[in-house]
This record gives structure tokens, C-alpha cells and sequence, in this order.
């Protein structure tokens, strides 16, 4: 029972290595990756920001108020 | 003995490690401070105001001075502003007309009457105009405006906080207000942005600001400003005379939003739309649609909000009205306990509701 509670916390160790580790590069990693997605759907001049509608939202393109604006990516991972 | 310490030490690991994977922290400083339920819920019924005059579009302000009522169109085909007698509601003019000659508006994002003055505000020519009452009484006559710092970026409401100062919402994402003085220069800029979005704080101010977009009111009676916000449930109430602020966040949390093109593209909710802040209470209307709903019924759901969110001074939850109208603007008279609102989806926009003490 002992070496299994040593194991299980060497498993704990371990674990929350990996996860800082992962987590720190991860970030690096998928902001790169979401600003090349949006290179690439945006193509070489085309905006991807759209609005729609009549409503009380300030569209950031045509600086009219809309009822729902579309595009982009989330920074949430 | 030792074999049932042991499982138990084991169980507490594996809570650990549970614990551990499914914990998402939200990190806020000491006076921000959640609520979720309000003491106090009661049902408002409306009371249609008829109008002779099919004038609106989009009517998304009102406010009463004496006998006169003045209600704020967002979309206005011809003028963005309607003068009417109070409480008749008969139509004596219209001001603020659209066009792109210098006397004429871009828009009209918010007005504000102070010292039986009227002044409105054109984001889209960043300027501020004072409009004054004809000595009739019956129409508003172009006075002065004030053309805004081009360091201001895109005013998208205003409030006065004294004869020289104005408050705009700073877009830019680099403080919460600006003070703005009379001749429309930047004289200070107040406070942060209360977000708990590190990431979005370092890599997309701008977006932030847009995404945090919100809706202000200042009482020079008691010197708070508060400001809702219009995606998520964020109030905050500042007290200028004494430096204090509250944030109060709600079950729907700080606005969500996305980064498209470098801009705050909203997802989550719809939030606030406008509020008041009264000798005794702030009022504030919410609609808590969440934009995938909007998205998917495509126009079909009616538009505003179905509550009024009283919080005291401080900022502690007192009343939550559900209505039975969907609203945009309010105008909230504690003497004879009545709230004027304005509804979007009809012919006949302008509700009356009556309430009692909160």
C-alpha cells in the first residue's frame, strides 16, 4: 500500500509538470496558430468582420448600429 | 486502522487531482463582487401611451423635463430628436436633423439635459452640440458644439459632470473615463477596465474597450456615476466625491467577445442598455439574449429587455422588475414612482409603469 501511495504521488508530480509545461507553450503556441487561421480565411484583402441588421450594437466597419455583428476568432483556448 | 488511513489518504489524492483539472480561476481585485439574486422581484404591467405622430424607428432614449418629454430616436430617417408635451405626449418638433452639412448629425448616440439646456452627442462627427428652448418652449434651437479631442476616440455616450466637464467612456482601452472639458480637450482620464481577461488586456486592448462598451449616468446630487455594460452584467458605480468604486457582476459575467480583424466582435449576451442613477437608486435595463439565440431566430425575437435592475448607491442588489414589454430606454421618476420606457418592436412605443417603493 505504501509503494502505491509513493506511486500515486510521483503520478501527481509528474502530472502537474507536464501540465505547467504544456500549458505555458500551449499559449504561445495557439495565438500564433489563430492569427495564421485568420490570415488564411481573411485571404489576401477581404474582411472578415460583418453586420447585420438594425439594432443597437456600434458596427467597428461601418460605424452604424446593427443588431449582430459577425467574424473572428475567440481568445479563450 | 492503518489500511482504512491509507484509503482515505489515497480518496483525498484523487480529490486533488480532480479538484485541480476541473478549477478555472478568476482573478479580480477586492471590490469587485458578484451577485446573483436580488431581494426583492416584482411584476410591472404597461400602460401604452398613445401617440398621434408615427415618427420612430428605433426609439432608444427618453427623458422628462417638466412638460416636456423628449425621446431619442437610434435611426432616425429624418431628425434623431422628438420634443413632446409632458404627460399628454402631444408632438411639438423634431431636432437634430440627419445629414452631413456642418449644422446637421451623423448620429445621435445619447442626450443629456442640464440646466434646461439639451446637449447631444454625434460620435460619428465626434462632437457635442447644446441646443437651448425656443422662448415658446416648443422646440430646440441650435446653441453652440464642441468639437472633441482627436485623441478621443469614438464617444459612444456621455454624461455631464458639472458646467465645464464632460464624461465619455474611453474607447481606446487604455483607462475606464475620460474627463472632457467645455472645449471638448481631454483633461483626465479616470480608472481601468475591471477584467479579469489578462490575455485580451495585453494582446487586445482595443477589442477589450469595444467589447466593454457601456452605458453611463451621472447625479450631481450625489455625485455617482454608474456605467452598465451592454454585452455581459457588469455595473459599476463610482462615487467622485469620495474615490470609491464598486464593480458588480452578474450570473452572466464580464462581456465575452472575439477578436476579428482586430475589433471586439460580441459573443455571449446582450446586456444592458441603459440606466439611471436617481437621488436614492440606480436603475438599469437588461436583456440577457445571448447572441446565438439572436443569431439563429434572425430578427424574429423581439428586441430589449424585459427587466429593471435596481441596486442601491453602493451598489448592493434591492429590485429586480420583470416587465411585460420588451424595452430599450428608461426614465425613472421616484416622486411619483413611475418609469417611462421605450419599445422598439411597436407603432405605439412609449410604456408607462407604475411601482411602488423598492
Amino acid at each position: 500500500m505504501k509503494k502505491l501511495i509513493v506511486f500515486l504521488l510521483c503520478m501527481v508530480a509528474a502530472l502537474s509538470t507536464k501540465y505547467f509545461v504544456s500549458h505555458s507553450n500551449s499559449k504561445v503556441h495557439n495565438t500564433f496558430l489563430l492569427y495564421n487561421v485568420e490570415a488564411l480565411a481573411a485571404g489576401e484583402h477581404a474582411p472578415i468582420t460583418r453586420c447585420y441588421g438594425t439594432g443597437s450594437l456600434d458596427c467597428p466597419v461601418s460605424h452604424k448600429k446593427v443588431e449582430y455583428i459577425f467574424g473572428g476568432y475567440s481568445l479563450e483556448e | 486502522m492503518e489500511d482504512i488511513a491509507l484509503k482515505n489518504s489515497i480518496l483525498l489524492l484523487f480529490l486533488f487531482l480532480f479538484i485541480s483539472c476541473k478549477t478555472k480561476h478568476k482573478e479580480y481585485v477586492g471590490n469587485v463582487l458578484p451577485y446573483s439574486r436580488f431581494p426583492q422581484e416584482k411584476e410591472l404591467k404597461g400602460e401604452v401611451i398613445e401617440l398621434d405622430t408615427a415618427l420612430f424607428r428605433y426609439p432608444f432614449r427618453i427623458r422628462i423635463e417638466g412638460d416636456k418629454a423628449i425621446v431619442m430616436d437610434l435611426h432616425g430617417s429624418e431628425h434623431y430628436g422628438h420634443l413632446f408635451q409632458y404627460p399628454s405626449f402631444r408632438y411639438l418638433s423634431s431636432f437634430g436633423r440627419r445629414g452631413d452639412s456642418p449644422t446637421e448629425m451623423l448620429s445621435m448616440e445619447n442626450f443629456r439635459l442640464y440646466n434646461h439646456e439639451l446637449w447631444t452627442l454625434d460620435a460619428n462627427k465626434s462632437e457635442l452640440t447644446r441646443l437651448d428652448f425656443s422662448s415658446s418652449g416648443d422646440s430646440l434651437l441650435r446653441e453652440e458644439t464642441v468639437t472633441l479631442d482627436e485623441d478621443i476616440l469614438r464617444p459612444l455616450d456621455f454624461a455631464i459632470y458639472n458646467d465645464t466637464t464632460f464624461v465619455i467612456p474611453d474607447y481606446s482601452g487604455e483607462s475606464r473615463f475620460l474627463k472632457v472639458n467645455c472645449k471638448g480637450k481631454l483633461i483626465e482620464k479616470i480608472g481601468a477596465i475591471p477584467t479579469a481577461n489578462e490575455k485580451a488586456l495585453q494582446e487586445a486592448r482595443p477589442a477589450l474597450a469595444q467589447a466593454w462598451r457601456s452605458f453611463l449616468d451621472y447625479n450631481p446630487h450625489n455625485c455617482v456615476l454608474a456605467a452598465v455594460t451592454q454585452l455581459g452584467e457588469v455595473v459599476e458605480i463610482y462615487n467622485l466625491k469620495d474615490s470609491t468604486h464598486v464593480i458588480r457582476i452578474g450570473e452572466h459575467d464580464e462581456p465575452e467577445f472575439k477578436v476579428s480583424d482586430g475589433y471586439g466582435i460580441p459573443t455571449g449576451i446582450m446586456g444592458f442598455s441603459d440606466v439611471q442613477v436617481t437621488d436614492s437608486a440606480i436603475y438599469a435595463v437588461f436583456h440577457g439574449t445571448s447572441f446565438k439565440e439572436i443569431a439563429r431566430q434572425s430578427g424574429k425575437l423581439p428586441d430589449g429587455g424585459k427587466y429593471i435592475y435596481v441596486f442601491s448607491l453602493k451598489g448592493e442588489p434591492m429590485c429586480k422588475y420583470v416587465l411585460d414589454h420588451y424595452i430599450y430606454g428608461i426614465w425613472v421618476d421616484e416622486a411619483t414612482k413611475t418609469i417611462m420606457a421605450t419599445d422598439v418592436n411597436s407603432d405605439q412605443p412609449i410604456v408607462k409603469f407604475s411601482f411602488g417603493s423598492v
